[in-house]
């Protein structure tokens, strides 16, 4: 399979890698535009009209002189109501095989109960994707991002499973999201441009005024937006990516390659450009997060749907936001994350020759799960039988590495401090050769609990799938001295970005106790190791890579000049300290218990 | 050039086409209502003529003889889902309930009633147009149902009838707040928890008016709350927030009775934690794991959050506990909002402590899923 190679400056027409499926059809596209002033029409508008018309007489010579595959009449849609059905997945994050999970009673309103054997997993999402869009006329099925990290398939094979899998399903386009580039820009490139049969789309991403030499690969394999002709209905789709959780894209001279523009100034651009191209509806598949979402929609009268992603939340029934300017009702939806819930909307729209109108919609989320899917695609399972069994062999992820005598949980029960996250503070900060006071890690580098569906009374065999499920990331272990007052910015910043968060720390730690005011969104009442925090004075701490650098806004930690990559892989810390433990929890000599050392005041 | 030339790839248009392409819906009812003059929202079945036909590829009338499927988005259908078309044309009535805002009835060729006919579907769908115009239930309309863990509007998106009411914040939360709809007698099912998983925006304060709301409709534990909210506060002056209802702590005989009273403010007087309430005893045990207690017959409550040093104990005499009422499955628990509302009597353990603002309904603390928001 080849790469996607265009001229510099123009977007491919009917861009590169061989797709898997026929349908759809019709892709056009525009320039990927430098940035513009807000509003229109911008210096570039005169090259994009001449692209978007060369585009429209190409379309036109085709449908009159090449042979099409049992080509039949596309109807004359306008003044008729027709259908659309938008399949959506979101934030995968490499949950392609099912896994152990105990649904909250959240879950449980939307369908997931408790009681299954196991959850998610791409074959039963194929089933279910392919079976809905055998029930459905004109369908898309759209990713909002994240498809990469999560589960130990990830860290072996890069990403190659979920590009494989996800193009096995049908999947027409994905946005790019920022766990694409977990294993960097160039991996992205090369899994994409060998693998994928969808689009990848990124409409708010500059990749020309980048000289990293990545940045190229990047716009050879993804588009701004495409447009999508499904039996005569023109939907024009734009990808919205991330930048809230890419703390390097913001950067003035980013390594990502990457300049950002801004997404209303993205979004209008490429939508007048579907536009003229004759689209219908605009559609935005976005990995910007629910608020940048909904503004979106309240704000930019152009767009018709928004398909989100990001947050993890699955929200039935989906919102429905009235845009400012039309009054125009505006669909967006969420269908949660790590393979649970396959969305579908439906929507009726009213075609005019001025376009397309959503008049009504109807929404279903499908739980995932073996108790609501009894039989995965065998294409997808075919597929993953590769991968599987080379992960069986090389890791044995069968293997017992401890025992949980009752779930270990990665939030706190009130919102503080957690079992696993106190263990994994602990264990970084007391591995031999790292030795500090203190430790910090983000609560969000712990994704999942282990042994979930431990009931009273039973044991739960630790085994070293569970492990990387549960810290999927390959981060390391740094260290780096603070003084006492950066100590008390850094637990002032996880105060702050907690209280934004339902109060549920952002955090977790060693060596370190003190009281969280989401209210006045500051630590109080700190004592390292007992004694109160000295603002005069230094400690050393131990803590990730990735906060390190400045990750989910721990900027107080990347301008810090003494840091030490230690290179210890913290999934190895724990994974030694589960070993040298192996039951857990230990109570009596509070081991991953806990003990309030972060006490939330609300 | 090379734009026509990549352009010019062979295509695969579709493969076969299945008729009827197109549904065509007439309204026969007249008075169907505007967004200027929405219909009366209404629980009760309401009949919509219609007309349906089938046009085939090219707009002309198809024979069609078979099924259309049939649903209203959004609100209830009261009939059958599929209706049976002959020679390319249905017209009859159609019933439905609980619409609100502009509402439309979807027929949809999804193959027939009897599936065994094997009849390949081709999903064309004709919604009705003009859509019947409905105004948007009131907190009471929406949440009045006999079944005390639904409402009105179970499953939809709902909006919420505010700016011609006078809707009040009457608690905040830490993730969420609490409203009434002034308008409306105290009891009468007119209030509601707004789940905002953060603390609410800084506007948003005791007695402030709410003028817009609209959020994803949902039952969590058994109380209604809208999540996800869009909502706009008003720069109305503050109006002090409705008195308690005061309740009967023997009022067991018919608790659905209390669900007019969910998420309202209530007091409950003279009464005491029950003798039994130690050891193995159920409630006790229900108070360790999730913090609730026991109070007269069939109340509980929790103060877990905003007074969580206060400890209660058997044979304790309580003149007055007041706060939210808050419906957890089957159980009635009260949500002290500060120290103040829970009254000990003498000799008793003080009832006081740091202020700190109450969990939402149904949170026995952090019980709704800590949710898993920007990642790492």
């Amino acid at each position: 399979m080849g790469t996607w190679a265009e001229p510099r400056n123009s977007r491919p027409v009917n861009p590169g890698p061989a797709r898997t499926r026929g349908w759809p059809v019709g892709a056009i596209a525009g320039p990927r535009t430098a940035r513009y002033p807000r509003g229109f029409p911008s210096p570039g508008s005169l090259v994009r009209t001449i692209a978007a018309a060369s585009a429209l007489l190409a379309l036109t010579a085709c449908a009159q002189f090449i042979p099409t595959e049992k080509q039949v009449e596309v109807p004359a849609l306008a003044g008729q109501d027709v259908r659309l059905t938008i399949l959506h997945t979101s934030d995968i994050h490499s949950r392609l095989l099912p896994y152990q999970f105990d649904p909250s009673f959240t879950d449980n309103g939307l369908g997931l109960a408790d009681g299954a054997t196991d959850y998610g997993g791409i074959s039963r999402m194929a089933a279910v994707i392919k079976r809905e869009r055998a029930e459905a006329g004109r369908s898309l099925h759209l990713d909002s991002g994240d498809c990469f990290q999560g589960a130990i398939i990830f860290n072996e094979f890069q990403g190659e499973a979920e590009v494989r899998t996800l193009s096995a399903t049908g999947l027409d386009a994905a946005v790019i999201a920022n766990h694409e580039f977990d294993a960097g820009a160039h991996n992205l490139y090369a899994q994409m441009s060998s693998h994928a049969g969808y689009d990848l789309l990124a409409a708010n991403y500059d990749f020309e005024s980048s000289e990293e030499p990545w940045s190229n690969e990047l716009e050879r394999i993804s588009l701004p937006s495409k447009l999508y002709e499904l039996d005569g209905l023109r939907v024009g789709v734009i990808g919205l990516a991330n930048l809230s959780s890419l703390n390097s894209i913001s950067d003035e001279d980013n390594s990502m390659g990457i300049t950002v523009i801004p997404a209303e100034q993205a979004i209008r651009q490429e939508a007048w450009i579907l536009k003229a191209q004759g689209a219908d509806l605009i559609v935005a598949v976005s990995h910007m997060g629910l608020d940048d979402d909904i503004e979106h929609a309240r704000d930019i009268p152009e767009l018709d749907l928004i398909i989100g992603g990001h947050h993890h939340v699955a929200i039935d029934p989906p919102l429905v936001v009235t845009n400012e300017e039309t009054g125009k009702r505006i669909p967006v939806v969420h269908s949660g994350a790590f393979a649970k819930f396959v969305g579908r909307l439906d929507v009726v729209v009213r075609v005019s020759e001025d376009g397309g109108e959503i008049l009504s919609h109807s929404y279903e989320l499908f739980p995932i799960s073996s108790s609501t899917v009894s039989q995965g695609d065998s294409e997808i399972e075919d597929i993953l039988e590769e991968y599987v069994d080379v992960l069986d062999q090389t890791y044995r992820l069968d293997q017992v590495i401890g025992v949980a005598t009752e779930k270990l949980t990665r939030y706190g029960s009130l919102g503080g401090d957690s079992m696993l996250g106190n263990f994994t503070a602990e264990a970084m900060r007391s591995y031999p050769g790292v030795e500090t006071e203190i430790a910090v890690t983000n609560t969000l580098g712990i994704r999942s609990d282990i042994g979930a569906n431990l009931e009273e009374g039973e044991t739960w065999d630790i085994t070293l799938d569970d492990l990387f499920n549960s810290m999927p990331f390959d981060n390391t272990v740094t260290t780096m001295f603070l003084s006492g007052r950066e100590v008390q910015e850094l637990l002032d910043y996880v105060s702050e970005r907690s209280s934004e968060r339902g109060c549920n720390s952002q955090a977790q730690v060693s060596g370190i106790r003190f009281t969280m005011n989401c209210r006045d969104k500051l630590a109080e009442e700190i004592f390292i190791n007992g004694v109160p925090l000295n603002l005069d004075g230094t400690y050393e701490l131990a803590t990730n890579n990735y906060i390190a650098h400045g990750g989910s806004g721990f900027s107080m930690l990347e301008r810090n000049t003494t840091q030490f990559d230690t290179g210890i892989s913290i999934r190895d810390v724990v994974r030694a300290a589960i070993t040298d433990q192996y039951y857990l929890p230990d109570p009596d000599n509070n081991v991953a218990v806990e003990d309030g050392r972060i006490q939330p005041v609300f | 050039m090379l734009l026509t030339l990549l352009a010019c790839a062979p295509q695969k248009i579709a493969t076969e086409r299945v008729e009827p392409t197109f549904v065509y819906v007439t309204v026969l009812t007249e008075d169907l209502g505007s967004a200027e003059s929405p219909l009366a929202f209404t629980t009760d079945v309401v009949p919509l003529r219609v007309r349906v036909e089938t046009l085939d590829v090219d707009g002309d009338p198809y024979p069609f003889t078979g099924d259309l499927s049939v649903k209203v988005r959004p609100g209830i259908l009261e009939q059958e889902k599929w209706i049976s078309l002959s020679e390319g044309v249905f017209e009859g009535d159609i019933e439905l309930r609980n619409g609100f805002g502009p509402t439309r009835l979807w027929f949809s060729d999804e193959g027939d009633k009897d599936s065994s006919t094997g009849r390949q579907p081709s999903f064309a769908t004709g919604v009705t147009d003009p859509p019947l115009y409905y105004a948007l239930p009131t907190l009471a309309e929406m949440n009045e149902i006999e079944d005390v863990e639904s409402n009105q509007l179970a499953g939809e998106f709902a909006e919420i009838r505010a700016l011609d009411r006078d809707v009040r914040v009457s608690a905040v939360g830490v993730n969420g707040y609490w409203i009434t709809d002034m308008a409306d007698e105290p009891g009468s099912y007119n209030n509601l928890f707004v789940y905002t998983f953060s603390k609410p925006s800084d506007e948003t304060l005791v007695g402030s008016r709410v003028t817009l709301l609209t959020g994803s409709n949902q039952e969590y534990l058994g109380s209604t709350q809208l999540s996800f909210p869009t909502y706009v506060i008003g720069d109305d002056e503050l109006v002090t927030p409705p008195e308690p209802v005061l309740i009967s702590a023997s009022n067991c005989a018919d608790l659905a009775s209390l669900e007019g009273l969910e998420s309202a403010i209530v007091r409950i007087e003279d009464v005491t934690v029950p003798a039994g309430f130690s050891g193995t005893d159920e409630d006790y045990l229900d108070y360790v794991d999730y913090g609730q207690w026991p109070i007269g017959d069939c109340f509980y409550v929790d103060n877990n959050v905003t007074i969580p040093d206060f400890v209660p104990t058997a044979g304790l005499e309580i003149p007055y506990v007041q706060g939210i009422l808050n419906q957890v499955f089957d159980k009635w628990i009260l949500l002290p909002r500060d120290p103040d509302d829970l009254s000990v009597a003498a000799g008793g353990p003080p009832a006081s402590s740091g202020p700190r603002m109450p969990d939402p309904p149904g949170e026995f603390p952090h019980s709704h899923a800590p949710g898993e928001p920007c990642l790492p």
